[in-house]
Parts: structure tokens; sequence; C-alpha cells
């Protein structure tokens, strides 16, 4: 394992074809990560055009790189515009903005830099300690374990990332539904194909992908102008970016305590990176000595949001590599990427792919210590974002998605398809529909049919009273019984 | 009860499921398993959410339109940009939509607009020559030539 570790690590590091590809992915991943509206899952889709065509590897690597650090300058527009980035940058609004309203702004980038970075390396050292044992669990399982993996999956996604259950399983069945597309792995049969030869294939998940996440956030973007124009701009000196890194060691306990709840919440399929933020920042807030300083600007409260930011991707990468269960819709669309570059997730990667798990380890690692290093060196412009206009983005980003479509399955019928998903896609985000569902089910949905047939075949029904079954059974039966106690109780309180 | 965008969704949802299970039907016993098993648990949960939002809306007096002005015209921007892209292929289409869409959606400058169109142009045609990724031509090219 060691010698896999290290020949990975050197062949990264050595190789200048491979450090050029890193800090390209790590660049564009800090822009689409600065940029409010745009986020990760865009810039993996603006991405996958030029990844077409590579070797595994290299193409993984550009990916995670950008994937990867997208929250760390996610923080920035949250300090100091009160606009997040992504998501899961909101939290860090909450003492991130204070401090820049009280002149504190380069302590606070500074804070958040280290944070990112030391908890991004936190995640991918917490995913390779975990390495020895997730791999005999692995090859433990059969067929039936692993189609009802694909429903514990779907089910955890459709409890977790949306506020109705209901809505979050239609969309991850519709997902399911899609993938039976094609011609059927047993019997040959074509089906949903209407005469089409570009559908014998089935759909292309990169397309389905890109359409239901690309248009919707087009649209939005389109609609919300830019953000941070009209803003005026923050001054602060180098010295306060130090003193903001200084504060990240000076809390170390809390550094690592929050890295390591970020990176276990990302082993958990569908919570994601606004559960882990929060969950953080709740959680300085409730060790802290003087709970009082929150939210008027303590360092803590962006330290905190910060590492698990970063950290759970470490985490998200294990479930994603080894289950074909991505940790968060961004893990979806990578994982789609990765199917699309020849990588083929599930136990195979615990028999015999280590160097491409290897080198996804050291990526998250050194992407994230490559983009708190770009950071630090830009800090003293970093407030010029304010002028930067997100909409000139619009029609970039669908001009590659069309690109990104049509090289992944090399049909330009599929731009149809991209339409028609696009459009429910917006009907989705429009009406709060959870999307991460659809893509676990389209994703997931040949690897649960083959196994389904399978064990079916080996089995017969009693493939569900199997021991293993039989717990990821429980496992499913407890996701829902707590969804509807919660939200139960939320009915009451409300 | 008032047609809303919330409903829509949901019907949409509910004829998709219901267009599947029906093809599934015709399909060999082996081939029907999955989408059955799929589709009928979604044709219900979506009969049960169609049920649900009508049920609210019932209780909701002012349920905003489906789609705004601004909504549709960026839809139909997207549309059109997909349409020309299939028309006249991703090195002569694109940098021509996406200029087009600078200068009159976005209502950017022509200099702004045209220097757009030539970073896609630049983007897609060293794709295709630097590093020989074949792109699509376009059906008129294909067609006419």
């Amino acid at each position: 394992m060691l010698d896999s570790s290290l020949s990975s690590l050197f062949g990264i590091l050595f190789s200048p074809h491979m450090m050029m590809l890193m800090t390209l992915g790590v660049l564009v991943g800090l822009f689409f990560g600065i940029m409010p509206g745009l986020g990760g899952k865009l810039g993996i889709i603006f991405l996958i055009p030029f990844v077409f065509g590579m070797d595994p590897i290299p193409g993984a690597v550009f990916l995670l790189a950008m994937h990867s650090v997208v929250h760390t300058s996610g923080a920035i527009p949250s300090i100091l515009f009160g606009i997040p980035g992504t998501g899961p940058d909101a939290a860090t609004i909450v003492d991130g903005y204070p401090m820049t309203r009280k002149g504190e702004a380069g302590r606070a980038l500074g804070a958040t830099l280290c944070a990112s970075g030391i908890g991004g390396v936190i995640g991918a050292v917490f995913l390779s300690l975990l390495l020895p044992s997730v791999e005999p669990i692995v090859l433990a399982f059969s067929p039936a374990e692993f189609f009802l993996l694909a429903v514990l999956g779907i089910t955890f996604i459709a409890a977790l990332s949306g506020d109705s259950l209901v809505k979050g399983l239609i969309v991850g069945l519709f997902g399911l539904i899609i993938a039976t597309v094609g011609l059927d792995p047993v019997s040959g049969q074509d089906r949903y194909t209407f005469g089409q030869l570009f559908l014998w294939d089935g759909i292309d998940p990169v397309t389905a992908v890109i359409a239901i996440f690309a248009i919707p956030e087009m649209v939005a973007l389109a609609l919300r102008g830019n953000l941070t124009a009209g803003r005026s701009e923050t001054s602060y000196s180098m010295s306060d970016v130090v003193r903001g890194c200084i504060d990240v060691f000076r809390h170390w306990f809390l550094t690592l305590r929050t890295s390591l709840i970020g990176a276990f919440i990302g082993l958990i399929p569908g919570l994601g990176g606004d559960v882990a933020s929060w969950l953080c920042y709740g959680h300085a807030v409730q060790s802290s000595k003087t709970p009082e300083r929150f939210g008027k600007g303590a360092v803590e409260g962006v330290i905190a949001p910060e590492t698990a930011n970063n950290s759970k991707e470490g985490g998200a990468l294990l479930p994603t590599l080894y289950f074909g269960i991505p940790g968060s819709s961004g893990m979806a669309i990578l994982l789609g990427a990765f199917v699309m570059l020849g990588i083929q997730p599930g136990p195979g990667f615990a028999a015999g792919k280590s160097d491409v798990v290897w080198a996804l380890i050291w990526t998250l690692a050194i992407a994230n210590i490559l983009a708190v290093l770009l950071l630090l060196a830009m800090a003293p412009w970093l407030s010029r974002i304010a002028g930067l206009r997100t909409g000139l983005l619009i029609p970039f980003v669908i001009a590659l998605s069309l690109l990104g479509s049509y090289l992944g399955a090399g049909a330009w019928q599929n731009f149809m398809l991209f339409l028609g998903l696009g459009a429910l896609g917006w009907l989705f985000k429009k009406y709060d529909w959870p999307r991460p569902p659809f893509v676990i089910g389209i994703v997931l949905g040949p690897i649960a049919e083959n196994s389904f047939h399978k064990a079916m075949a080996l089995w017969g029904p009693a493939f569900l009273l199997r021991p293993l079954s039989l717990v990821l059974l429980a496992i499913i039966a407890a996701t829902l019984v707590l969804y509807i106690i919660r939200a139960r109780r939320e009915a009451v309180a409300t | 009860m008032k047609m809303n965008g919330r409903i829509v969704t949901s019907l949409v949802m509910t004829l998709v499921f219901t267009l599947f299970v029906i093809q599934a039907l015709s399909f060999r016993h082996e081939a029907a398993v999955m989408p059955l098993l799929v589709g009928l648990p979604g044709l219900v949960l979506s009969l049960v959410q169609l049920f649900i939002e009508m049920r609210a809306s019932a209780a909701r007096a002012d349920d905003p339109p489906v789609a705004s002005t601004r909504e549709v015209t960026i839809m139909l921007w997207i549309t059109g940009f997909t349409l020309g892209v299939i028309g006249f292929g991703f090195v002569l289409g694109a940098p021509l939509l996406l200029a087009a869409y600078l200068y009159f959606v976005a209502a950017e400058r022509l200099p702004v607009a045209a220097l757009g169109g030539l970073l896609c142009l630049a983007v897609m045609a060293g794709l295709e020559r630097l590093l020989n990724i074949p792109l699509f031509e376009g059906l008129a090219f294909h067609y006419l030539f």
C-alpha cells in the first residue's frame, strides 16, 4: 500500500504534465468558486469537453483538483460582500462578513484560506486511513447488497437533500427509470428507444446530468444578475491575512475537530456541504467558552465551516469510488465525468485500482495546498472581484455544456434530450424538487438492474433475507422512519 | 382550483411515469421487471404529490405564474442556441449565437459581444484543430455539402 501511495505521489509531483493539469484545475476551481452562482458542479460541466480523450488518471486529477478547491475561494465573496460563492459557504457569512464590517477582512480571509487548506489535507488523510478497512467490506458485497445499496443511496439522498421525501423519491425513481432506456441487459429487447438508434446504448448520463443542472443554474444566474455589482471595495493588508492564518493554528483543536466532523459527514451520501458547514459552525458555537461573540465577527465562526467544507470532499470520495454512490451532487457529476474517462466506480476499486485511488487522494491534498498558496499570493487583489460580471459566462457555459454532451455520446440527437431534461430540471429547481436523487438514479441505474437480475438468478426473492441485505433494509427503513418523525416534529413545532 | 407551476411539475412527472409504465407492459418479462419495479412506485408517489399540490393550491390565493417573461426569454434563447448548434455546428453556430446573446439579451456593447464570439471560436477551433477532437459540423453542412 505504501509503495502504491508513494509511486502515485511521485508520479504527480515529478510529472510537469500532471502538475500543470493540477494547477490549471485549481485555477479554474478557484474562479468557479469565487464567482457567486457558479460553483463546482458547473466547473466540472465546463471542463468535461477538455478532458475528452485524456488518459483516466490525468483527466481525473484535473477534474478533482478543480472540484476540491471550489469552496476555498467560495468563502471570499461570503466574507467580503456577504454573498456566498457556493451554497455551503453561506455559514461563513455569519461571522466572516461582520469581521469585514469591523475592518478585519484580511484576518477573516487569512483564516478562511488556511482553514480550507488544512481541512482539505485532513480530508485526504481521513480517506487514506479508511481505505484498509473499507476494501474488505466492498469485496464482501454480493449483487444483492449492491442492488440494495442503490436503493439506500436514493432513499438517503431523497430524505436529506430537499424538504420533501416524496419529491426526492420521485426524482430518484425518475433517474432510475431513465437509466432503463436502451437495450435490456438480459433479453436484449430495446426499451423506450422509439426506433432511435442513438438510444440503444441508453440515455447518456453525462448529457442528462449536465442538462438537469446546467440549464436551471444558467436561468437562475440570468435572473439574478451580477450580485456583487455596485458594492464598495474593502481594503486590508497582507499582515492582516497572515494574522488570520495564525488564528487557525491558535485554534488548532477546533480546526482538527471540525475537519474530522466534515470528513465524516462527507462519507454519508446526501448530507453534503451545507450540513457539514452548518453543523461545524454550530459545534464551534457550542464548544466555545464565549458563544456570545459568534455572529458578531468571531474568527472561530469562519474557521469551523471552512475546514468542514473542504474536508468533506475526502470523505465523499469514498462512497463515490467504492460503492458508486456519490456523497454529494457535485460528486455525482464528477462520477459521471469519471465514467466518461473510463473509470468505473464500484467494487473494482478494491481490486486493483489503487493507483487511481492514491492519485486522487494526493490530488485532494496537493490541490488544497496549491489553492491556498495561489490565493495568498493573490490576496491583495481579491476584493476586485466585485467588478466581475457573472452574466457574461452564461452563453459560454451553455456552449460548453452542449459540447460536453456531444463529446460524451457523439450523437447530436442528445441535444434534444438536453433541452427536454433541462426544462424539467428548471421546473425542479424552481419548485424545490431536489435534483441530486436524479443523478444517483441515473448513475446507479445500470448497476442496480444488473445486480437485481444476478441476485434473483442466484437466490430468487430470498436475496432480501441475506444477513447484509437485512442490515441494508433496516437502514433504509430507519432512514424513512426518522424522516417521518422529523417531519412530524417540525409540523407540530410550526 | 388554479393551475400553477407546482401542479404542472407534479403533472409532468405523473405523465412521464404513466407513459413509462404503459410502455413497459408491452415488454418481454425480463425486460419489463426493472421498469415496472421503478415505474409503479414512481407513478403512485407522483399521484400522491399531485394530490398534495392540488390541495395546497386550493388553500393558496395568489400563486405566481409558471414562468416569468425573463425566464421564458432565457429558455427560448437556450433553445435557439441548441437548435443553432444543431443546424450550423460548434465552430460556426456556437460563436455566432454566443455573440448574439451577449449583444441582444445581455445588452453588452458590440466589441464585448464580438470578443466573446471570437473567444468561443478560438476554443472550438482549438479543440478541433489542436486537440483533434471531432466536433459536430451541423445538419446544414451535412445535407448541403
